[in-house]
């Protein structure tokens, strides 16, 4: 018994670390309270050091804590792809005006940062019921109370607000889902539950029911129509580098979480005759279809809204929402191909979302406002930020010669490997659509004069540093993409599946 | 004939508990008259003997007063809950060890349980609402406020209360009160009986400090604190209800009582009683003579305490609960810890 | 086994009904002569002023909110604590880790003044 808690304890080393660097940061936040930004080095230590265990497990495949959590490459990717979020959201802090201001509680936003982290690490690992909805609620917990980190703020508060009861609404309602499902199959790990669902007999409409009381957890967490309302409003209010922590990172674990509930739960292992890398549902229950619905509607709703707004950190918002309408047609494929496409989707979006958010927050630090017309003049009052940020776009909208571009080119054509015609179609107009929106904002940049007496802006080197560091993956991926491809299709391998 | 047992341990037992209460209520004013240097309550049969059963009668014949603005069902609740709790919480203290009687082996307590000390706290928890919804019925501001920081003051305490308890569990191995006292009919080196007093001497000091803010007692009673709340909690209480809330506190005191002799003082233990080779039914009888004076020893002491030492001001009492006991609980629980593998 | 908690529902039952009878008790022996000025709250002889049920001070919920993390604590330790001779180093080892990061969160409410009165 204590050895095998004492193996499992080695097989979670990335966790660990990042449990005692909260531990660390919370009292670093005490006793370095007059230099404050000690934490965030802290806390940037802490997660390069769990990042790095992270590395180490590359190629493990097994369960730990007896089916709690599994450690495989999978989860590994998504860890890696995290950390190295929140790396770059701790580098976001040390330049964000709204976070340099509240001196006093900085500790504690490192630490939640890093406890959000924890959080995000357990989801993407998570193989039980219980476990899943117990790393939803940590994740959840610290991203409330950061999204609510400028208090001062009415807008922040009200985020905070909204975010929390959206948030405990539907985790209840998955919590209710949950409870449905082990009362059908009475196990709480995938596998057993997988197992009671191959024997058929459980009560189809049940299931169905079950697993759409478990979707609006997810589907909140990636913010998916119809569990969006929350996203806009908390992006707007919360403080920017938050934004950008929850519209990469949480998506990313909720993604990794709903992926590994679905395909390990609901796999026939038993289906012979399928061509090499695709998969089948369980008999009688398509619950691709069900998704297949979600990620119609939610790119095409994110789309359609993000027209209309004049607030950068509103418009990304709906961006991102339709980005996971994008990425949830990955998922419906049930074909290996599809996954590998949704990871290399999320590498590629790492860097073009970050790099988006970034200059939004470095024009935001400099003019106080994330209005669309702040923008107008743009590229010619500090030439580098404008080109970042076409590029950004251009990226975002999937056109070459960017990472945007092989993003989508791998989603669509494993869609149309698998003769999902009319999804493919869908997807195809919505990146239409999206590009008229980002363009907008590009047209002010460029082809509208400033107003007023704008003068050029300058910025910071290590600012612009970390644009650049952000901007050259976002060009160079689109062109020389094999690494991405080669390590998302490594990534692939989940534990309990062959 | 199990029940019928219980039964009658049962009806002994509350009788018990109540006559107890009344006779410390009387004691309490006696002696708090001498250490005032005044006589106390004499008029009333021989030396003032009487005087508990007339305090009854007063009250019964009392008025039932209840505001308007109070909500009747939860003011009419409050008491009852809290002196059903303060009687109830005895069931699993054994007061002797086995009576022979009628041919019968009879344990001495009434439910022999497994999860004793679980019990024992879950009923500390409870007996927090019947307070709690006292101050908030009422619909008076002093009531409130005696509600509020009584429910603050019990849920602080309790935390050491508990803690201090884990001390005792992890030497005896059990949450069953009757093996800690068996485990405590030992004896160390030979000669000191192993009362958990001189195994756990902060456990004990923390249990003890833990009770006293349990029961309201001064220095702890500032959910009453007549100077300041005119009663807190029981302001707009009169007749038998406020009369229940008087008696489960002196109830609660002899339980606490009770417990403290029980975890801490050997409970029936006589030490060194086994050498004097008595015929079973007098040793038993003993047994619960034996307790039954620790008992009165510890309750003398809350007296005593109660009129030599000043109360606390708030902010005290939270202080003492929240940054000395509970720290002390959980040092003793890692000391004992320590102890127990080196021994081992 | 559940036959050893009949005694502990009995004696409820018992003391439950001892209460209602004596808690009821006044309303059946003693008088009824009720008043406006009795049936009134009590405010040391003012006209009561607005309603006793109002906002009052954030660090009741403080204690409150404490009380449930420490609480949990303790309950969690209760069957560590009954097993622990045979648990050994290991179970040392467990519950001080345990222990160590509550001891964490106590230092940290502490430090931001959670804890104080005043």
């Amino acid at each position: 018994m204590v050895e095998q808690i004492l193996v499992s304890v080695s097989r979670f080393l990335p966790e660990v670390t990042l449990t005692v660097t909260f531990c660390v940061a919370i009292l670093g936040g005490l006793i370095f309270h007059k230099h404050p930004k000690t934490v965030g080095y802290l806390a940037f230590i802490g997660i390069l050091v769990s990042i790095f265990c992270a590395v180490q497990q590359l190629g493990v495949s097994e369960s730990v804590f007896s089916g709690m959590i599994s450690v495989d490459p999978f989860a590994v990717f998504f860890k890696i792809l995290i950390g190295s979020v929140a790396l770059i959201i701790i580098a976001f802090s040390f330049f964000s005006a709204e976070v340099l201001t509240t001196v006093r509680r900085m500790g504690e936003y490192f630490s939640l940062l890093v406890a959000m982290t924890l959080g995000m690490f357990l989801m993407a690992g998570a193989s039980n019921l219980l476990m899943m909805v117990l790393a939803l609620e940590l994740t959840s917990l610290s991203s409330y109370i950061l999204a609510g980190y400028t208090k001062e703020a009415a807008d922040s508060s009200e985020a905070s607000l909204k975010y929390i009861l959206y948030g405990a609404l539907s985790s209840g309602v998955m919590l209710y889902g949950v409870s449905i499902l082990y009362g059908l199959t009475g196990a709480t790990d995938f596998i057993g539950v997988n197992k009671a669902l191959a024997l058929g007999t459980t009560s189809h409409v049940s299931l169905l029911v079950a697993t759409i009381f478990i979707i609006v957890g997810f589907g909140y967490k990636i913010s998916a129509v119809p569990f969006h309302f929350w996203t806009p409003d908390v992006y707007e209010g919360a403080p920017i580098t938050i934004t950008a922590f929850l519209s990469v990172a949480s998506k990313a674990a909720g993604f990794a979480m709903m992926i590994r509930f679905f395909k390990v739960t609901f796999i026939d292992t038993h289906m012979v005759g399928l061509p090499s890398g695709m998969w089948a549902s369980v008999s009688g229950f398509e619950w691709n279809k069900l998704l297949a619905i979600l990620s119609v509607l939610t790119m095409t709703l994110g789309n359609l809204v993000a027209v209309w707004q004049n607030n950068l950190k509103r418009l990304l918002a709906y961006s991102s929402i339709a980005h996971a309408g994008y990425m949830l047609m990955g998922v419906v494929i049930l074909s290996d191909k599809g996954l590998a496409a949704v990871l290399i989707y999320f590498i590629v979006y790492l860097f073009m979302n970050l790099g988006a958010f970034l200059v939004v927050m470095m024009v935001a630090n400099k003019t106080g406002s994330e209005d669309i017309d702040t923008y107008k003049g743009l590229g010619y009052r500090s030439p580098l930020v404008g080109v970042a940020m076409v590029i950004f776009f251009i990226s975002l909208t999937g056109l070459p010669p960017t990472a945007g571009f092989i993003g989508k080119l791998y989603l669509f054509s494993a869609l149309l490997d698998a003769k999902w015609i009319w999804l493919a179609v869908v997807g195809a107009i919505n990146s239409v659509v999206s590009l008229y929106y980002y363009v907008r904002v590009l047209r002010n940049m460029f082809l509208r004069d400033p107003e007023g007496n704008a003068g050029p802006l300058v910025f910071p080197t290590p600012q612009l540093t970390l644009l650049v560091v952000l901007m050259i993956p976002t060009i160079l991926f689109g062109l020389y993409f094999t690494p991405i491809v080669n390590f998302a299709n490594a990534s692939l391998l989940m534990f309990g599946i062959q | 004939m199990d029940l019928i047992e219980a039964f009658f341990k049962i009806v002994i037992v509350i009788g018990a508990l109540i006559t107890g209460a009344a006779v410390m209520v009387f004691l309490e004013r006696k002696i708090s008259a001498y250490i005032q240097n005044r006589i106390g309550p004499n008029r009333v049969g021989p030396r003032g003997w009487l005087q508990p059963i007339v305090d009854v009668v007063k009250l019964v014949m009392k008025e039932d007063i209840v505001p308007k603005s109070a909500n009747r069902f939860i003011h009419d609740l409050a008491p009852i809950l809290s002196i059903s709790i303060a009687l109830c919480t005895f069931a699993v203290i054994p007061f002797g060890n086995t009576i022979e009687l009628f041919g019968r082996t009879v344990k001495l307590m009434i439910a022999d349980v497994n999860i004793g000390m679980l019990y024992i706290l879950a009923l500390t928890s409870v007996g927090v609402y019947g307070i709690t919804l006292a101050g908030w019925s009422s619909n008076s501001k002093y009531s409130l406020l005696g509600g509020l920081r009584s429910s603050a003051q019990l849920i602080s305490y309790e935390l050491s209360m508990g803690l201090s308890i884990i001390g005792v569990i992890m030497v005896a191995g059990t949450l069953r009160l009757d093996q800690v006292v068996v485990h405590q009919t030992r004896y160390l080196w030979g000669w000191l009986p192993a009362w958990n007093i001189f195994l756990q001497p902060v456990g004990f000091i923390t249990f003890m400090v833990a009770s006293f803010a349990e029961t309201n007692r001064l220095p702890f009673d500032l959910p009453e604190a007549e100077p300041e709340l005119v009663g807190g909690y029981h302001t707009e209480y009169s007749g038998m209800k406020f009369g229940l809330f008087f008696l489960s506190e002196y109830a609660n005191m002899i339980t606490s009582s009770a417990l403290i002799t029980t975890l801490f003082l050997g409970g029936w233990s006589i030490p060194f009683a086994e050498n004097l080779a008595l015929s079973p039914l007098t040793m038993s009888l003993l047994q619960v003579g034996s307790f039954v004076v620790k008992v009165f020893v510890v309750l003398m002491f809350y007296i005593v305490v109660r009129w030599t030492i000043p109360r606390f001001r708030y902010d005290q009492l939270m202080n003492l609960g929240w940054k000395v006991m509970l720290p002390l609980a959980i040092a003793n629980i890692l000391l004992t810890g320590g102890l127990l593998l080196a021994l081992n | 086994m559940l036959r050893n908690y009949l005694p502990i529902i009995m004696m409820m039952a018992v003391a439950a009904l001892f209460g209602v009878v004596m808690g009821k008790i006044n309303e059946f022996i003693g008088p009824k002569r009720p008043s406006e000025e009795k049936q009134s709250t009590y405010e040391s002889g003012m006209e009561p002023i607005r309603t006793a049920r109002e906002r009052f001070s954030v660090k009741f919920y403080m204690v409150a909110m404490l009380f449930i993390v420490f609480d949990i604590e303790v309950v969690f330790l209760y069957p560590w604590a009954v097993s622990y001779k045979h648990l050994g180093v290991a179970g040392f080892a467990t519950m001080f880790v345990f222990i160590a990061i509550l001891l964490i969160g106590y230092f940290y409410v502490w430090k931001k003044g959670a804890l104080e009165w005043d």
